[in-house]
């Protein structure tokens, strides 16, 4: 685990329910992920997008498909600025299975993955506007209405 | 960056209205060629097991691009979790794996409990043992019958199963009160107790039931139509399977022993006796015994947790509304997909700040169009079939 941490300059790490947890700083993701994962956490499970209200944050879990490793997990994180479309690099080089997960927070959140190879929108309608997983989206209830299915069929 | 992006296809610009894009097959990626003829299978189409929709390129009949597509049974699960007290999240978790909620049900509780400190009491962490293997064998059975269908078995191994789900959707019923939908495992315990006569009756059926899983096998495996459209068709090699997140049967098909039940293991997992059953070609076929493999090692969990059940509570103490300390938590557990996670932050209030679910299938339809690539037409719809997905776990 220090070995991991030397080689990303300005990182931090705690113990959280059994897993380690790693904060790096945005420009540094693609670096961690590398390291971590020659470090044997091959197995990216889940990235989880935050709003924080004054800034966005990414959280990676990670653990290893060989589970007799220590620790269990790890979990990375990083802050990104909270504006339109903030850009972050795109971890599907190292696991190309992060491909629906980015997708996904980048049309619910917002966040504009550079290297993705394939960024579009995933679950929503493509004539949706704004990203509805942040705190202060506000629903268009003229949109979500049946109004819109009736003219479109005149 | 921006401009790589296809304008109408940017989150937060918005198409204007009448911008039918899900028509258009250019923002998919697909080219137009006059050799090529582009196909689309589904969203409505008995193969693709809900709404989805795969956008396929054929030279004659083997395909060249696949593209999936998804969101049509979008329900934005995720913001109404964040609206919601944490008791009523439950029921938004019912609605993702229609198949086997209880396994949802399970994560989201699991997640709360490492949030708030709850500890479970015996008899409660057994009834979700019990109620959790044989939402695993219904689910399984559902996946293996339908799976024959796509195979043009025509039926037969589909009202098997079905046969054998109803069996296990009565018993369910019995500590749920419902067939579907149960919400069952609720944070802190389990919603009911199970009256007496559900463990004379859960007897029987495991008594009677392995023999039905040799029927099956019997039906299917031997059946040499049945091999030859599936030993061989869909390999993911294991160096695939990791790079591509996958979890559940379909990752124990490609020769990898992991399961969160011995990886990770959660509840009380790590005092029964069973293993892990992997197979090694990564092939729809291995997919296929997998499942019936797992059915067989549920059957001998059930019946160590039927044997060994306690007395008591089935309820942690706890106040009428959650207000968790803040906080986040993720757990996971083995759900029949694969590995079902829950992410959770508390802030403190009867609300949960966030409120997001790791979908095995979503993830594991990732490497779908990698792996169609290559094969017959009719072979992708196999192998969409050995991927057991639920649309409404994929879409939430």
């Amino acid at each position: 685990m220090q070995r991991v941490l030397d080689a990303i300059p300005d990182s931090s790490w705690q113990w959280r329910h059994g897993y380690a947890e790693i904060k790096v700083p945005s420009a540094r993701i693609l670096d961690a992920a590398r390291s971590l994962k020659d470090a044997g956490f091959d197995y990216l499970s889940f990235i989880t997008e935050v709003d924080w209200q004054d800034r966005l944050e990414l959280v990676y879990h990670l653990f290893a498909y060989d589970y007799r490793s220590q620790p269990l997990g790890v979990i990375l994180r990083a802050d990104l600025p909270r504006v339109d479309l903030p850009q972050v690099a795109s971890v599907t080089p190292v696991w190309p299975g992060a491909e629906f997960l980015e997708r996904e927070a980048f049309e619910m959140m917002g966040i504009s993955f550079l290297g993705h190879p394939d960024l579009r929108r995933i679950l929503l309608p493509d004539d949706f506007v704004g990203f509805p997983m942040r705190r202060d989206f506000e629903t268009d209830f003229e949109y979500i209405t049946v109004k819109q299915l009736v003219h479109e069929s005149d | 960056m921006a401009d790589t992006l296809i304008q109408g296809l940017m989150p937060g610009r918005g198409a204007e209205f009448g911008d039918t894009i899900f028509e258009s097959f250019d923002t998919l990626g697909v080219v137009e060629d006059e050799n090529l003829l582009t196909l689309n299978l589904g969203p409505q189409h008995p193969s693709t097991h809900g709404v989805f929709r795969m956008v396929m390129q054929l030279q004659g009949e083997t395909v060249i691009a696949a593209t999936p597509v998804m969101g049509y049974l979008h329900r934005s699960s995720e913001k109404l979790g964040e609206a919601r007290t944490y008791n009523h999240g439950t029921v938004l978790t019912d609605r993702m794996d229609y198949l086997s909620p209880i396994t949802t049900n399970w994560a989201y509780a699991l997640s709360i409990e490492r949030l708030t400190g709850l500890v479970v009491p015996e008899r409660a962490e057994y009834l979700r043992v019990i109620t959790g293997e044989l939402s695993r064998i219904q689910s399984h059975l559902v996946a293996v019958g339908t799976f024959g269908m796509d195979v043009g078995t025509y039926g037969t191994p589909l009202l098997y199963a079905l046969r054998e789900r109803e069996a296990v959707l009565d018993l369910l019923s019995l500590p749920t009160g419902v067939r579907m939908n149960p919400s069952y495992i609720r944070y802190g315990g389990v919603a009911r107790d199970a009256p007496p006569e559900f463990f004379p009756q859960l007897e029987r059926f495991l008594r009677i039931f392995p023999s039905k899983i040799d029927e099956y096998e019997a039906v299917l495996a031997g059946n040499e139509v049945f091999r030859n459209r599936t030993v061989g068709v869909g390999m993911i090699p294991p160096e695939v399977a990791r790079a591509y997140s996958v979890t559940g049967p379909i990752l124990r098909a490609s020769g990898i022993e992991y399961d969160v039940r011995r990886a990770e293991p959660y509840s009380i997992y790590d005092r029964f006796d069973w293993d892990v059953p992997v197979h090694y070609n990564g092939d729809c076929f291995d997919r296929y015994m997998v499942r019936l493999e797992e059915m067989r090692q549920s059957t001998r969990i059930l019946q160590q947790a039927l044997e060994s059940i306690p007395e008591g509570d089935i309820r942690a103490k706890m106040g009428k509304v959650l207000r968790p300390p803040k906080g986040e938590a993720y757990a996971r557990i083995e759900g029949p997909k694969g590995e079902i996670g829950f992410y959770l932050i508390s802030d403190g209030t009867v609300n949960p700040y966030r409120y997001n679910c790791r979908p095995p299938s979503f993830v594991n339809l990732t490497c779908l169009a990698q792996i169609a690539v290559g094969h017959k037409l009719a072979d992708a719809v196999v192998i969409l079939g050995s991927f057991d997905i639920v649309m409404g776990e994929v879409d939430r």
